[in-house]
């Protein structure tokens, strides 16, 4: 990929473990840090990292709350979170022309 | 995970994470199907039954179906488990609850028009469109499920309770038997629901 096109893809997105809970997020209406952490692969520090980027950037919202006797994490995107996924994919298919 | 990877592992990963979600969402979609298609054509049974040995001007005998009020309470109780069991809510998952709790809410406002009709009027002859009615209703909510979850039996499932509904009407009109409703209705629960049901559980065992 080019310099030009690599400028063009979002920077906080186009990191793969990242990407991978943005796309896991898309396909979900909510998930908690137990299941992106298992789909992911990823340990659980890791995963804290990349969500409270993505968080800050104002991509996922994280509710935390006690279930029973155990605390949750939930983590859902939001509407920019959306859209920065929905541009994200279009200027990958624009440079693969698919 | 590397963060070095390019556009084509970036699609690769997209499409990968997309598809996991989707198979660990779907485990277990039959149980709700299944709960309500096994007891409704039960109740529907015993009802007829007790039709036929104390008749159908006998009322107490439909009190069989405040046996749904337990039913609901089991149903919630399974869902409110599966949610905390559950890590993450699909939205697949969100609007085919979004339509069974439309369809249920539904049903309870046609219930109660029914009985505001009798209780007002004393007459009891449109309770016949009771069965039917709520066939039609259940009918509209399964084909909306399958269509969402794009799981045909669901959509066949829906036809079986509209030709149900229809039969009804032609029973009614022309033997005069609401008796047999029962008896269609317990059908309909077989074939629109039990049968979509277990095929649903299986379909997802077999995607996981």
């Amino acid at each position: 990929m080019s310099g030009r096109e690599l400028r063009d893809l979002d920077p906080v997105l186009h990191a793969q473990q990242r990407l991978a809970i943005v796309s896991i997020l898309v396909s979900v209406e909510e998930a908690d840090f137990v299941y992106i952490r298992k789909t992911t692969g990823m340990t659980a520090g890791n995963l804290s990292v990349h969500l409270d980027k993505l968080a800050t950037a104002g991509y996922v919202a994280i509710r935390k709350f006690i279930d029973g006797k155990r605390p949750r994490s939930v983590c859902r995107l939001t509407p920019a979170g959306l859209a920065a996924f929905e541009t994200y994919v279009e200027t990958l298919r624009e440079y693969l022309r698919i | 995970m590397n963060q070095e990877f390019n556009e084509h592992d970036s699609l690769r990963l997209i499409t990968q994470m997309i598809r996991q979600a989707k198979i660990d969402l779907q485990k277990g979609s039959g149980n709700q199907i299944l709960l309500w298609g096994y007891s409704i054509a039960a109740i529907a049974i015993i009802n007829f039954a007790l039709v036929q040995i104390y008749g159908s001007r006998n009322a107490a005998i439909y009190a069989v179906w405040a046996l749904c009020i337990p039913l609901l309470g089991l149903s919630m109780l399974l869902r409110r488990r599966k949610s905390i069991e559950r890590t993450a809510v699909s939205r697949i998952g969100s609007m085919i609850a979004s339509v069974w709790n439309a369809c249920s809410i539904s049903l309870g406002v046609i219930i109660c028009i029914f009985y505001t009709i009798a209780a007002g009027s004393g007459a009891g002859e449109h309770f016949a469109l009771i069965v039917p009615v709520i066939m039609a209703v259940t009918g509209l909510a399964l084909f909306a499920t399958g269509r969402i979850c794009r799981f045909r039996p669901c959509i066949y499932g829906s036809a079986v309770f509209w030709a149900g509904a229809l039969a009804c009407a032609i029973l009614t009109a022309g033997l005069h038997r609401h008796d047999l409703h029962l008896l269609v209705l317990a059908a309909c629960m077989a074939a629109g629901f039990v049968v979509p049901g277990h095929l649903l559980n299986r379909y997802v065992g077999q995607g996981t």
